[in-house]
């Protein structure tokens, strides 16, 4: 199958510090690509210039047939399509969680208020989250406003998702209600990029892994491979400290 | 010690002293709208990718921050207003001098409420697709703005209370008459204690109005 997210020699750097060496991924469609290693290894940076939210120094990132890089392109339609998660939730505090589903579907989407209001409504009830509705980001917890982060990014009806470390800010006993809905993602068969630490999820959901280390992918592979008979000195050296 | 009051000489001015607050709240009025707009251009063109507009602010800001505003309000007068209007004018003046220089710090107040705001806020809004205008105006303006009040109550105290060096230029406000009672009474308190009262009037009204508007915005 054509793959949704192809990223080609990516290279990226911040001032003299390369984070990102000749980076190929490909993903496919319905494909849970789960992105582990130590921290600067650049792994958040190349989920973000997935979306361009990095804009990388080489390379070409293709996503549903559309070159990120190309002159032409609208970089604001492309990323209507990829939906992202952040470590620190990002929402918008002004705004009721309401407020915060509603308004790039209609001033993105070019939905009607009433739509974008169902598709919200539907959405935090999927999370778990009807009763938030009228809430203000600042009264949820973590994990609460981790998962209308995640209704948020959904209500674009996005064709791929991005989670750059989505339980790192967490409290333990928060990371498992956000991991649910991600796996419920999976099960109905989003596209779905998963920067995390979570070694659990990352085998039980993950149909491929990543290993980085010091901007390049060093190794990947299906969960049981990786975690199982990793195949370099390196990603047994990291595992061992982290499993 | 024993003092004598002599309310007599406020009682006299107090004519002109209203007269001259009226004049003091118009130009403060005039010169705050003049800062607040021009400021708004100033503060995003710091702000600008391109270079020689960032520059040409940058120098705005520092000339006008650098400089005492009595300077300002002098050269203005002086320099500035008769090559244009053909004669001197001090009202023309104190409303441009004041709100050139409020504008320069208008500008720096746009400029840190802007930059306060979390670079994470915009990082959500551009993934959500959403373009720079949509995101400024949805995202970072309403949260930068209820950040900006304080920022700029603070600044218009300070304009309405620097709007008495205008009175070097005989702009007959507040300052410019408890000037004259001092002059012909060769008495200090009085007219000085008159205008120190009529400006803390002003003032502090102002405050609890911008307090009453910030708590309104939240």
């Amino acid at each position: 199958m054509e793959p949704i997210i192809r990223m080609r020699g990516v290279a990226k750097s911040f001032g003299k510090n390369k984070v990102l060496h000749d980076i190929n991924l490909e993903v496919a469609p319905r494909e849970v690509v789960v992105v582990i290693g130590p921290s600067g290894s650049g792994k958040s940076t190349m989920l973000r210039c997935i979306n361009l939210l990095e804009r990388p120094d080489e390379g070409e990132v293709v996503i549903d047939g559309h070159s990120l890089m190309a002159k032409g392109t609208n970089i604001a339609d492309i990323r209507t399509e990829a939906g992202m998660v952040f470590q620190r939730f990002n929402l918008f505090p002004h705004m009721k969680v309401m407020d915060n589903l509603t308004l790039a579907q209609v001033q993105v989407r070019g939905r009607k208020s009433e739509e974008a209001k169902e598709r919200a409504m539907s959405l935090l009830r999927k999370v778990g989250l009807e009763d938030k509705a009228d809430a203000y980001p600042d009264s949820l917890s973590g994990g609460q406003a981790q998962r209308v982060a995640i209704a948020r990014a959904l209500a674009m009806d996005p064709k791929i998702m991005l989670f750059d470390e989505p339980t790192s800010a967490l409290d333990p006993e928060m990371v498992g209600e956000v991991l649910a809905v991600m796996k419920e993602l999976a099960a109905e068969g989003m596209t779905m990029v998963v920067v995390t630490h979570e070694m659990g999820f990352a085998r039980e959901v993950g149909d491929r892994i990543l290993f980085m280390e010091s901007g390049t992918i060093v190794e990947e592979g299906p969960p049981e491979q990786l975690f199982e008979r990793p195949r370099t000195e390196r990603t047994r050296l990291f595992l061992s400290k982290v499993l | 010690m024993y003092y004598a009051f002599r309310f007599d000489i406020i009682e006299d001015y107090l004519p002109l002293l209203l007269k001259g607050t009226l004049l003091t709240i118009g130009i403060s009025l005039a010169a705050i709208a003049i800062g607040v707009v021009l400021g708004l251009f100033i503060g995003f063109g710091k702000m600008a990718r391109f270079w020689p507009l960032r520059w040409l602010m940058s120098g705005y800001i520092n000339v006008f921050r650098g400089t005492p505003l009595i300077l300002q309000v002098l050269i203005i007068h002086f320099g500035v207003i008769p090559p244009i209007l053909g004669t001197t004018n001090g009202i023309v003046a104190a409303i441009l001098a004041l709100g050139l220089n409020c504008a320069a710090y208008s500008a720096e107040i746009y400029r840190a409420g802007i930059e306060s705001i979390d670079a994470g806020q915009r990082e959500a809004a551009y993934s959500l697709g959403m373009t720079h205008a949509q995101t400024l105006r949805h995202i970072i303006v309403p949260q930068a703005v209820r950040r900006m009040i304080p920022a700029f109550g603070n600044e218009f105290i300070v304009l309405v209370k620097d709007s008495s060096f205008v009175a070097w230029i005989a702009v007959p406000e507040i300052m410019y008459w408890a000037n004259a009672a001092k002059g012909q009474y060769y008495k200090v308190w009085e007219p000085y204690l008159a205008a120190g009262v009529i400006y803390f009037v002003l003032t502090y009204t102002l405050s609890k109005l911008l307090l009453w508007f910030e708590r309104r915005v939240k």
